[in-house]
């Protein structure tokens, strides 16, 4: 372990890039601290606690705490993914920027470009959105959250979201091209992690203060080590097709762990579907906070049943990743698409036809191995939520009490301990640290090569 | 107007930094020191003149030697006067032997050539004379010198033309051409300075890699290398890399089974990818060879030989075209070279394809060859100690020279401002119909008597469109692959009166067309005619190459005309589907007219733009892929160095480290004792292991190289997953050459005379040929990717959707 960080630091350019990326992360988190003027700070947290759980909590987890704050990066990095996501789709749709993107650099450089003017435009509408939002709202007890309402707020506000969202992407950028790892997706996992020491730090408190026990900080952290484990240890995982391609010479000797399969990963959709699965549970809670509905009983009894701690809430969550899993595997992978690829090049799987089968059965395979991932992705999400409540049966109707009765205490109230991340972040941190963590060892291998193989150039014999 | 355009596009260049110096200016203060000692020296007679040569070459030497160990780049004080003193003779040597007076232009190119720039000369501004001072210059640092040109006959040329100019300055020079013996060769290597094409030094670096004898290597070093007509060498060319095969033992297919197969499947038995050049079966070609044959299903995987021989032969017979790719020549076929138009000596086609292609034209069956090297233009080029080059249009593509070879573009304002008109294309619908107005026009150019040069893309095309001139009574010059000992005198005709020439795009680069031909009185009569009119007949698949084409006319002040014909059914528009860009209503109606439709015009420069960018794109990934392959390469070849280079006494030191390595010592030393003819034994079984290791692993690296590209279905990055397994697999293999080492030499050492290396399948290669690799494994790597991903991540945009549908419900409630 201590070997491999020596390695890293011996080799100047590893070091200088680790060393940039770790400045402009702190450029990042100084730009956390300052808040857009014209803002009441006590209002405004005074809001976020009274809507916990409904669709701004998840905002604000993409933006790193900021939005919460509603410092100058309150927006995050949110339009530019946003921005790109809409520029990558019109790519497929719209003729004109399909040519482009196959023009090669020039025409990559161009939507890169579009991409930049994308998230100024969307930074411009949300800062607008969320400046009116504002001024509209009061968190009651501690009044208004906007000290002068008027046009001069709203663009002073526009103005500095807009610059903040528009700093980051550059940071993000110079990252990627300076430093190491995706710049865009280190700036959201600095804004999850940097949450760790306070999570400590209150943990500590509450074991001093008597409020957790030392065996529940013990199995906190196993628990902890354990999920982090299994993360690895699923995104990792993949099934190995094995392809031929009858086009090359044959009767060659066979070369051990020659990657000529076509890997498809337990997990192939990655943390999009928890995402998914949140936003269309948060619509419920959020529409449940308009006054109009907020008097109707059974509207209410409804929301009572969904609520983010109720064990209706962790089923329908659930389901709705399983869902959202296959549906995103069946996007972003098209067998029929891959099969005629391979087919167009003389590949196949030995024993199976090119074409329509070839389809059928690597569908076959993802449908399994979607399953296996979807079922992992709702135990990962649902796992902080039974750590800090348990499944409190007892709101389920009918069967509910029964339930409580017979199950023991830790099920149903949970073991009370207060887990760091929610299953979206913690899937988040660790796809990205492991993305990193990849580069920087292909990095180093390269190096480590190009170290041995300095001075060397080619020569003629007698040269 | 024109002018203004251009500065304004100057300004906005520099302001994005672009890697363009506009004129040279940087090299106009030498140019005036070199003036200066110019007319000093011009006053000299021609003992005084050699005396002075002499002289300043023992003052100089050694300055410029100093300065090549320090690699410093800086001018210092006592280069920039000894360079000068250099150039000034250079410059007055030429026009002494050759009667030509390099222009202020030309010594400024000279000046940045020699600075490692990338020079952009306007075509007939004399660089092959440009390259004459830096390269005296390079041969006084006591380096190996070599002007890398584009084809054989310039290097020829070129060598002979500016020789009487280096021998003045006391410069050996020497040429290295196509079908040259090892003996000349090696000798034209070991001159000063060397003329070659850049393929045919890579490929001797390449054969040299594989030399059995120590004086068996053609080449000498790496110093200074020119390269003339750079843009088509490091851009065009580099994403090509040169291959070296040997025949493989055993495994002799049956090509003509496979070829009567191909011959007899219907047409719905296969599907063609024109644009990708690729074929496979049809769910309805499976069925039927599965029942014809009786093999059983044919992706089993044991019938994979014989899948993979239908699938050459298939190849064989739909995509590769007789006198298109390939012609057929003294019973066997002859490959053309995409880029000079030219037969390829001595190259194949990949693995079973040559065959299969001989099974097709009905020859005797070509063998299965093993690739035994390979090298791209770009790492040979990397290896010179100095790399400069020159072309007529290096500024579009400046950041690429930049990119990849460090060379910052240089642009040489013309002798003469060019009067060559350019005129917008003309765009038919069909080839036919472009055919037939191009023979109307030059009939009639023809008969006004004004010089014609028609530029085709293809062998195939240049013989339709000779034909019909001929049938319409025009008599035309031919030059394509088949004629080429007639070259150099129909280009040199070219520009006579009445003359029309039609060639494959080779002819362009670097040969002079005059006005009038040989005949000097002429040349006002073509001049009063407008000049030497350039029509070519499609777009290439660069703009670059049109420009070369169309700088053919024009040159040197001189007036003249361009223009490119296009059908739409031109292949490289049907390979980029012009037919899905333009708009259903905007499609033109079949007929002799010309397309007048801006947007039909716009989507054809698309297409070539497209090309552009995939071929970049292509090169970008080969020299990714290939670095590591490279730097493994050149470890071993260190090591294969020392053997042999080694005396027989030092060999046993490159046994490897093993325990075993001490008995085995001295079983060795005991053989060579009582058999000391069999000394070089244990050399070629050396070198032979070293060579048959590196075979297998090129083959294992082409094979990985095929199917890394589904790394990408689980989100890995391929190049980096490809990295890992080549360097896992080479450190494999490092050891796997020590043990097959040590036991080869075990069973020798035990008996010598009857366990000679060549028993052991370890001789040298009985031939070799050459390949080059036109379907490239990343192109379809490219295009798959991408719509996955889009199509992925399009989903997440319902997320923002949903929030500012909230935002609009909370803040529309309140009101």
């Amino acid at each position: 372990m201590m070997d491999a960080f020596k390695n890293i630091w011996s080799i100047p350019e590893l070091r200088r890039r680790i060393l940039y990326t770790f400045g402009m992360l702190g450029v990042y988190r100084i730009g956390s601290h300052i808040p857009t003027p014209g803002i009441d700070k006590d209002a405004l947290r005074t809001m976020f606690e009274q809507n916990a759980g409904s669709i701004l909590g998840f905002v604000d987890l993409f933006s790193g705490g900021n939005f919460a704050n509603l410092t100058i990066f309150a927006l995050g990095i949110m339009p530019y993914i946003t921005a790109s996501i809409i520029l990558q789709l019109l790519t497929v749709v719209w003729p004109y920027l399909e040519k482009l993107s196959k023009e090669g650099e020039a025409g990559r450089k161009k939507i890169t470009q579009y991409t930049r003017y994308g998230t100024v435009v969307l930074s411009v509408v949300q800062g607008f959105g969320i400046a009116l939002l504002l001024e509209s709202m009061s968190s009651g007890t501690a009044g208004q959250i906007v000290l002068n309402p008027g046009w001069s707020f709203r663009l002073m506000t526009v103005l500095t979201l807009t610059t903040g969202t528009a700093f980051l992407m550059w940071l993000g950028e110079q990252i990627s091209e300076r430093g190491i790892g995706n710049g865009i997706s280190l700036i959201i996992y600095a804004g999850i992690v940097v949450g760790l020491p306070g999570a400590i730090i209150s943990t500590v408190q509450d074991l001093k203060s008597g409020t957790l026990n030392a065996i529940q900080v013990l199995l906190l952290i196993i628990l902890m080590v354990a999920v982090i484990a299994a993360i690895v240890f699923v995104e990792r995982a993949q099934r190995r097709i094995p392809i031929q391609y009858a086009r090359r010479v044959v009767g060659r000797r066979v070369y051990g762990g020659s990657s000529t399969y076509m890997p498809l990963r337990v997990n192939s959709a990655g943390v999009i579907p928890v995402i998914f699965a949140s936003s269309v549970l948060a619509i419920p809670s959020t529409l449940g906070t308009i006054p109009a509905l907020a008097n109707v009983g059974w509207i209410q009894e409804i929301l009572r049943q969904i609520d983010y701690s109720a064990p209706l809430y962790a089923l329908l969550y659930f389901a709705a990743i399983v869902f959202f899993c296959f549906f995103y595997v069946s996007i972003i992978f098209n067998p029929m698409d891959q099969a005629d690829n391979m087919k167009k090049y003389g590949g196949f799987i030995p024993g199976i036809r090119p074409g329509k089968r070839t389809a059928e059965y690597i569908d076959q395979i993802l449908t399994r191995l979607t399953f296996a991932g979807s079922v992992y992705l709702g135990l990962i999400s649902i796992l902080p939520m039974f750590l800090i409540s348990g499944f409190r049966v007892q709101l389920l109707p009918g069967v509910g009490p029964y339930l409580d009765r017979i199950l023991p205490d830790f099920i149903t109230t949970g073991l009370g301990v207060k887990f760091f991340f929610g299953g979206t972040s913690l899937l988040i941190v660790v796809g990205v640290a492991m993305d990193t963590v990849q580069q920087i060892e292909s990095q180093l291998i390269m190096r480590h090569y190009e170290g041995f193989m300095k001075g060397t150039r080619i020569k003629g014999r007698r040269g | 107007m024109a002018h203004g355009r251009q500065r304004l596009k100057r300004w906005v260049g520099r302001l994005q930094g672009r890697p363009v110096d506009w004129g040279g200016q940087a090299f106009r203060g030498d140019l005036a020191a070199i003036r200066e000692q110019g007319r000093r020296l011009e006053t000299l007679d021609n003992p005084g003149f050699a005396e002075e040569v002499r002289r300043c070459r023992e003052a100089v030497r050694p300055v410029l030697a100093v300065e090549e160990i320090t690699g410093n780049s800086e001018r210092n004080r006592d280069r920039c006067i000894a360079l000068q003193r250099c150039f000034a003779l250079a410059v007055d040597a030429c026009r002494r032997a050759l009667g030509m007076r390099p222009y202020d232009s030309q010594v400024l190119a000279g000046l940045a050539l020699d600075a490692g720039k990338m020079v952009q000369m306007q075509t007939g501004e004399g660089k092959t004379l440009a390259a004459v001072a830096p390269a005296f210059v390079g041969a006084l640092a006591g380096q190996g010198v070599h002007v890398l040109t584009f084809n054989d006959y310039l290097a020829g040329r070129d060598a002979e033309w500016m020789g009487p100019a280096y021998r003045m300055l006391g410069v050996e020079v020497a040429s290295v051409v196509q079908g040259m013996d090892p003996a000349p060769r090696r000798a034209a290597y070991a001159a000063d300075v060397t003329y070659a094409t850049a393929k045919e030094a890579g490929f001797d670096l390449l054969r040299d890699s594989l030399v059995r004898s120590v004086s068996a290597p053609v080449h000498r070093g790496f110093g200074l290398a020119i390269v003339d007509e750079a843009d088509s060498i490091l851009i065009d060319e580099a994403r090509i890399p040169l291959v070296i095969a040997g025949r493989e033992q055993g495994g002799e297919g049956r090509p003509d089974w496979f070829a009567a197969i191909a011959a007899g499947l219907p047409s719905d038995g296969y599907l063609i990818d024109e644009g990708a050049r690729n074929v496979s079966l049809s769910e309805a070609g499976y069925a039927r060879l599965e029942s014809e044959l009786g093999c059983g299903p044919l992706v089993d995987a044991g019938n994979l030989e014989l899948l993979t021989g239908i699938h050459c032969a298939l190849h064989a017979h739909l995509l590769l075209h007789r006198d298109v790719d390939y012609i057929v020549r003294d019973g066997e076929i002859a490959l053309v070279d995409a880029h000079t138009g030219r037969v390829a000596e001595k190259r194949r086609l990949p693995d079973d394809l040559h065959a299969a292609v001989q099974a097709k034209e009905q020859l005797a069956g070509g063998q299965r060859g093993a690739v035994l090297g390979s090298l791209t233009l770009e790492h040979f080029l990397s290896g010179y100690r100095r790399l400069s080059g020159m072309t007529a249009t290096a500024e579009t593509s400046a950041e690429e020279f930049r990119d990849f070879y460090g060379l910052e573009t240089v642009v040489i304002e013309p002798h003469r401002p060019s009067r060559r008109i350019d005129h917008p294309d003309r765009i038919y619908t069909d080839g036919e119909a472009k055919r037939r107005a191009l023979v109307r026009e030059i009939e009639e150019e023809h008969r006004r008597g004004r010089p014609v040069l028609v530029g085709t893309a293809s062998v195939a095309e240049s013989e339709l469109l000779a034909g019909q001139l001929s049938g319409a009574g025009v008599p035309c010059n031919v030059l394509n692959a088949r004629r080429d000992a007639e070259e150099a005198r129909i280009v040199a005709e070219a520009g006579a009166l009445g003359a029309v020439t039609i060639s494959t795009n080779m002819a362009g680069r670097g040969t002079d067309i005059r006005l009038g031909g040989r005949d000097e009185s002429q040349r006002e009569a073509v001049l009063a005619l407008g000049g030497l009119l350039v029509l070519g007949t499609a777009r290439h698949e660069s703009r670059r190459i049109d420009d070369q084409l169309r700088g053919r006319a024009g040159r040197q002040g001189d007036p003249g005309e361009t223009r490119f014909s296009i059908g739409l059914d031109d292949p490289l528009l049907t390979r980029y589907g012009i037919e899905k860009m333009v708009p259903e209503p905007r499609w033109p109606a079949p007929g002799d007219e010309p397309v007048d439709d801006p947007v039909v015009a716009f989507e054809t420069h698309r297409a070539q733009r497209i090309v552009e960018g995939e071929n970049l794109e292509v090169r970008r990934t080969l020299e990714r892929y290939s670095a590591i392959v490279k730097q493994q390469h050149e470890r071993l070849s260190q090591r294969r160095g020392r053997c042999l280079t080694a005396s027989t006494g030092e060999l046993v030191d490159e046994l490897g480290s093993e325990e075993r390595n001490e008995s085995l010592r001295q079983a060795v030393g005991r053989a060579l004792e009582t058999h000391p003819e069999c000394a070089d034994d244990v050399r070629q079984i050396l070198l032979g292991h070293h060579d048959r290791i590196w075979r297998e692993h090129l083959a294992h690296v082409g094979e990985l190289r095929q199917t890394i590209h589904l790394q990408s279905v689980a989100r890995l990055d391929p190049l980096a997953v490809f990295q890992k397994e080549i360097i896992d697999a080479w450190d494999r293999r490092q050891a796997e050459l020590d043990q097959r080492i040590q036991a080869s030499l075990e069973v020798w050492a035990a008996d010598p005379e009857r366990h000679p290396p060549l028993q052991q399948g370890l001789g040298a290669p009985a031939a070799t040929w050459t390949y080059l690799i036109t379907d490239d494994p990343f192109r379809h790597q490219l295009l798959g990717e991408l719509a996955g991903t889009a199509k992925g991540l399009g989903i997440v945009a319902i997320f923002p959707v949903v929030f500012a549908w909230w935002i609009y419900t909370r803040f529309f409630w309140k009101r």
